[in-house]
């Protein structure tokens, strides 16, 4: 072989090494999906969806991936990611709140959201969700499953009583509660025309307050000036005249005791004509109590309407191996497709505002009081404090003594008392930690 | 001939015989209802769980709970890993306590007194204590949601030792001299001498060892995170729901979950007591 052709040949055998090995990294480029994203959350009934049917979808589309689905029960949930997210053995995908979720992010644990992922947010959800994700001016996670809070009431029993609609104000349900309540022999409430939570965990006893609190004006804990600061937001009309309305329902329009049941159980078994809970309800009267005539409505007015409006949201571990394909996974569970499936199968509600779910509320039309955001509305999020827990527990703490005492009747002072003692614990309690400001 | 004396109660006491009985009987109700309920409520459909006033009997029996338990979770799985946790931590009790309660009982060494007490300080930790750097511990040994993870704390109890230590003190020493006169091995003494004459203690220290693994929650619960590895009390946990329970889910899963205890008492009932009971009187 002459010299030219030598040449030849080792530059057609460089070319022939060269070439494959191109085209196999612009192969890697593009990037083929392998691993096990573990995603965990606090809300087994969400499985039927999450882990039945979208993480077999996910798996069939990308075959050499696996997603394993986690679902503990939400209180231990949240003790569980306390300690598996700084160890380090945590999930890849979770499912959290934000004001939950700050003190990860805080703690460097929490990835923040990609430009893909943000943008997806940015398009797909209305600024009062948008901001249930930001923190610090960036953009943590996807906000998935958000709603209104709203009122249920029993439409045979209104009907009974010559009604046919939900009250829209107070001074309406006072009214209506009157008309709808019935009492034994001995002048007992045998069905309330109101169900208030009167007992129970602290937090649900402090959030049902809230729940009045917030169309009177008021709320639990204000922001600051400051941000991430706050202080009571109750020591005032509004907080007085929440207190005033569990009273005089109570005792002096006798429309609710705390010797019959109370929340979804009383409504499924018909011992209530109207409460306020949030859009998991319906499928729990579907399963329970598929025979009560019931409907759906807004929260009645005070001062304003308004209600909390928090999100729970997809988040990323700032700790995983594999953010990317996380946040792809995230992005799936986020498609329309799951969203509809959710509500169908499980009833809790997706706050992703650009999708049409007119053939859901044709299916279901009642869950449109949780879903549409009025005019004006205020939804106020949960605060962004370590010691929320803290406030709500004792703040219930003392209202449910207050409950129990019928020396507040016409009793502004005595409320007063109440109201302001209250609000002294939750203002030294986040001085305590550092969150109060004015 | 002899004659045999008869005793016979008289009126008086044959009263106060039944009104002892009486209040026993109602004790006991009282006792099982609780489980009655269970039992029952396992049985009914969804929307008889709820009922207004509540009945004890299921109006409509159905076997649709049990069925939702199982195929809905991996109950069996659930099942077997309990079996599996419990039964090798009761067997690693009996061997380290009786081995234990053994050294301590019957030898003398420099430090042992300073030791026992460790040990018994120990006792008096909660588990909720330790169990943040325990877990840390497991994670940098790389056994997070790993069986070995699971079982470990549960391989060794210092209340057993204490307990098979105090069994064990009332054995006579001279027993246990003669046969190392006779040229035994201390593990000849363990296993020909002291353990035959400790069969209550350890029967009563395997139930409750056993029944301590089987209602085992938090560790398990924590250092899990793969459905398949729960274990039942961990199972049980997920047909609690955000704002509701499933009554009939968990109920028929509490059932199954009880099954095995209740077997394991019936059948072992007299040296639960024995055990107890001879260790109470010789302490």
């Amino acid at each position: 072989m002459n010299a030219y052709a030598k040449k030849l040949v080792i530059a057609l055998l460089l070319l022939a090494l060269i070439l494959p090995t191109v085209a196999f990294a612009g192969g890697q480029a593009e990037g083929k999906k392998e691993g096990t994203i573990k995603y965990w959350h606090g809300y087994p009934e969400y499985d039927v969806v999450w882990k039945d049917i979208a993480a077999k979808d996910f798996m069939a589309k990308y075959p050499t991936v696996k997603v394993e689905v986690s679902s503990f029960p939400l209180r231990d949930f949240e003790k569980k990611l306390a300690l598996a997210l700084p160890a380090g053995s945590g999930p890849d995908l979770f499912f959290l709140s934000l004001p939950y979720l700050i003190k990860y992010i805080d703690a460097g644990l929490v990835d923040k959201s990609p430009a893909a992922v943000m943008s997806f947010v940015k398009k797909s959800f209305v600024p009062l969700w948008q901001v249930r994700a930001t923190y610090k001016d960036a953009v943590w996670g996807i906000p998935y499953n958000g709603e209104l809070k709203g009122a249920y009431w029993n439409v045979s029993m209104y009907q009974e009583a010559g009604l046919n609609r939900a009250p829209k104000n107070w001074a309406e349900m006072i009214d209506f509660a009157k008309k709808t309540t019935k009492y034994d022999a001995s002048g007992n409430v045998v069905r309330s025309g109101v169900s208030l939570r009167l007992s129970g965990s602290g937090s649900g006893i402090a959030e049902k307050f809230w729940m009045w609190l917030m169309p009177a004006g008021g709320t639990i804990a204000e922001a600051g000036k400051q941000l991430g600061k706050y202080h009571a937001g109750y020591d005032n009309e509004a907080g007085r005249a929440t207190l005033k309305l569990y009273i005089d329902l109570l005792y002096k329009h006798k429309v609710d005791s705390a010797n019959i049941k109370h929340d979804s159980e009383a409504f499924a078994l018909e011992q209530t004509a109207y409460f306020q809970r949030e859009a998991w309800v319906i499928g729990y009267m579907k399963e329970h109590a598929p025979n009560v005539k019931y409907d759906t409505a807004p929260l009645p007015v005070e001062k304003r309407a308004g209600g909390m409006l928090e999100s729970t949201n997809l988040n990323v571990s700032g700790k995983s191996t594999i953010k990317a394909l996380a946040w792809e996974f995230a992005l799936f569970l986020s498609e329309e497709k799951y969203l509809k499936e959710i509500i169908e199968k499980v009833g809790w509600l997706p706050c992703r505002t650009d999708v049409d779910y007119s053939d859901i509320y044709k299916k279901e039309p009642r869950f449109k009081s949780f879903m549409t955001i009025p005019e004006g509305y205020v939804g106020e999020p949960y605060p962004y404090i370590t010691t929320s827990d803290e406030i709500y527990t004792k703040l219930a703490d003392r209202l449910v003594p207050a409950y129990q005492d019928k020396s507040l009747l016409d009793n502004p002072a005595g409320i007063a008392k109440v109201i302001a003692e209250a609000a002294k614990q939750t203002n030294d309690i986040l001085k305590e930690a550092g969150e109060y400001g004015e | 001939m002899e004659r045999k004396l008869k005793y016979t109660k008289g009126p008086w006491e044959t009263f106060k015989t039944a009104i002892l009985h009486l209040i026993l009987l109602m004790g006991t109700a009282v006792m099982l209802l609780p489980f009655a309920w269970m039992i029952f409520t396992s049985f009914k459909p969804s929307e008889e769980v709820l009922s207004w006033p509540p009945k004890l009997l299921p109006i409509r029996w159905t076997f649709v709970n049990y069925i939702g338990v199982f195929q809905r979770w991996p109950f069996a799985r659930f099942f077997l890993n309990s079996l599996g946790l419990s039964a090798l931590s009761t067997f690693s009790i009996l061997l380290t306590s009786s081995l234990g309660g053994y050294v301590f009982s019957k030898h003398r060494f420099r430090g042992k007194e300073l030791l026992f007490f460790l040990l018994l300080a120990t006792v008096m930790v909660p588990f909720e204590v330790f169990m943040v750097p325990l877990y840390l511990s497991m994670s940098q040994l790389g056994m997070v949601d790993t069986y070995p993870g699971i079982v470990l704390p549960w391989l060794i109890m210092s209340f057993g030792i204490f307990f098979m230590r105090q069994n064990i003190a009332a054995i006579p020493d001279d027993l246990i001299d003669a046969g190392r006169i006779d040229g035994c091995s201390e593990l000849g003494l363990f296993s020909n001498v002291v353990l035959p004459l400790s069969q209550s203690a350890i029967s009563a220290l395997g139930i409750f060892a056993f029944m301590d693994a089987w209602d085992a929650f938090i560790w398990p619960f924590i250092i899990t995170s793969t459905t398949e590895k729960f274990v039942l009390e961990v199972g049980l946990a997920m047909f609690q729901h955000r704002f509701f329970v499933e009554y009939g889910s968990t109920t028929a899963g509490s059932t199954v979950a009880v099954l095995p205890m209740i077997i394991v008492f019936l059948l072992f009932r007299r040296n639960i007591i024995e055990g107890v009971t001879l260790t109470g009187l010789k302490a």
